[in-house]
């Protein structure tokens, strides 16, 4: 395979490889921030983040197979610090949109993808590694290092979860 | 849920801002290489060092006989009398790295301590704590010196009471009208302090007890006349007479500090403290041993002929002058050991 014998040079330290390996992955890393913390400048610092600790530490990537799940594990748990580290800190225009958000849901169009982040962790988590990157039960248990089992039941729930978020709101 | 697949397609309406994200990349992989590279450098200079070690090795084998002839002819404590204290030695290498700020202090009791007070944050303090300790580590190692522990501590910025403007007008112009008065009428002093915040001039006079008996009071009449002339009432002054002496360098105070040093910086002598005192000019050198150790005695010998090719040296022999000396190793229990 292709893509093998380039991680294979980036891994030696050829940084063309690296770089594109990177320009693959850069617009689904992007996206997948951007899911979580909502906005283009944090999305892009996430991103950043990612690729300088992947280009660091790139040696240390046993299986080649699993270059990118390996970089989505990455880019989860810089993300995840990074909302852990900002959890307190709540913009005041925030605040307005979501109270504006609550008073047009009614007429608003149904959004995917702000149901999908009303879920919670690690519902959201699944669902974006499973319905967006169209990852199986054991590269998302890859992933988050957890046993498949639970992705499978965690991924159940959070499909069972979604369904009644977006019905109640065909009901309002 | 609608469809999976709806979920999909709607992550990828999410706009990616290409440019940004070409350049965010760009600036992670230069932080990358740079942090590659800092790896690769600390191997480079580790193996270089060794590599250096190694070749002054075998190059001092065919050297040293000469060189090791002419360094073992001067004595241990010359080496120190012909260069600074250890703690000078310090202090200047921190301040050649750039570290301002500094103090230092040596301790003998009850551990024999070298203790560097840094000033700053908190933050600066734990940033530079470890790398000042080394550097004075490199200085007592190259020394020889393995008797004394490093502690790096953190002292307190000390903010002197600074004066404001209009303090600092008063003091400027009644120093200067002070002094114009006292030297148009010739007396003899040498210094006019004002401190505005205690209301107080002093004045120090210069000359013999007779002449500040004589004039004092009319030099404290004469700022007081002055000080009120500026509008400056209640104000006291102080006419001093203080002297300095200056006590000469003596042959003991100049040799016993380089003995002290050189004896309690290395383990291996067990000197706890070093005086001397005159008449006859005797050297006491007081150690940890006690005088029931079998070693004890080779100790004192050990110390006496350390000291002894000191004094004899040539620089020596032009400060004591042939002047007779003793030396007193002391055990732990007060007893002499040579």
């Amino acid at each position: 395979m292709l893509d093998k014998q380039i991680i294979k040079k980036a891994k030696k330290g050829n940084e063309k490889a690296f770089l594109k390996l990177i320009d693959n992955e850069k617009s689904r890393l992007y996206r997948m921030a951007y899911l979580y913390v909502k906005n283009e400048n944090d999305a892009i610092d996430i991103v950043q983040e990612t690729i300088y600790k992947a280009f660091i530490s790139l040696k240390t990537l046993k299986k080649e197979n699993y270059f990118s799940t390996w970089l989505t594990r990455i880019l989860i748990n810089n993300a995840l610090d990074f909302i852990k580290k900002n959890k307190r800190m709540i913009p005041v225009n925030d605040i307005e949109k979501h109270q504006n958000a609550k008073a047009q849901s009614v007429e608003e169009r149904i959004d995917m993808i702000d149901a999908v982040e009303r879920l919670g962790e690690p519902y959201k988590t699944v669902i974006i590694l499973r319905y967006y990157n169209d990852f199986t039960l054991k590269q998302i248990a890859e992933v988050l290092k957890c046993p498949e089992g639970t992705i499978k039941s965690n991924l159940h729930r959070a499909v069972a979860k979604l369904k009644t978020n977006l019905r109640e709101e065909f009901i309002k | 849920m609608n469809s999976p697949s709806d979920f999909k397609t709607e992550v990828n309406q999410i706009n990616v801002p290409e440019e940004k994200l070409n350049h965010a990349i760009d600036i992670a992989i230069k932080k990358g290489r740079r942090k590659r590279l800092h790896v690769g450098k600390k191997i480079a200079y580790t193996s270089c060092a060794a590599v250096l070690l190694f070749v002054l090795l075998l190059s001092s084998a065919f050297v040293s006989p000469a060189i090791a002839k002419v360094v073992s002819k001067i004595p241990y404590l010359s080496l120190i009398f012909e260069s600074k204290p250890v703690v000078v030695i310090i202090m200047e290498n921190l301040e050649e790295k750039g570290y301002k700020n500094i103090g230092i202090g040596i301790r003998y009791k009850p551990k024999k301590n070298i203790q560097i007070t840094v000033e700053g944050s908190a933050k600066y303090y734990n940033e530079v704590k470890e790398d000042i300790s080394k550097i004075a580590k490199d200085v007592l190692n190259s020394k020889g010196y393995d008797a004394y522990s490093i502690t790096v501590i953190r002292g307190q910025e000390r903010k002197d009471y600074v004066l404001n403007e209009q303090e600092q007008a008063e003091k400027q112009l009644l120093e200067s009208k002070i002094t114009k008065k006292l030297k148009d009428l010739n007396f003899k002093f040498n210094s006019v302090q004002t401190d505005p915040t205690e209301n107080t001039t002093f004045i120090n006079i210069e000359g013999s007890k007779a002449y500040y008996n004589d004039v004092k009071n009319d030099v404290k009449t004469l700022a007081k006349e002055v000080a009120e002339v500026n509008k400056y009432t209640g104000y006291n002054i102080k006419v001093t007479k203080v002297t300095v002496k200056v006590r000469k360098d003596d042959k003991g105070s100049e040799i016993t500090p380089v003995i002290a040093e050189g004896l309690i910086s290395k383990k291996e002598y067990k000197v706890t403290e070093v005086g001397y005192k005159f008449n006859p000019l005797t050297f006491i050198i007081s150690t940890s041993v006690k005088s029931s150790d079998p070693k004890a005695k080779e100790l004192g010998v050990k110390i006496e002929k350390t000291i002894q090719d000191f004094l004899r040296s040539e620089g020596m022999k032009a400060i004591l002058k042939n002047e007779p000396y003793k030396i007193n190793v002391i055990s732990k229990d007060k007893r002499k050991l040579n």
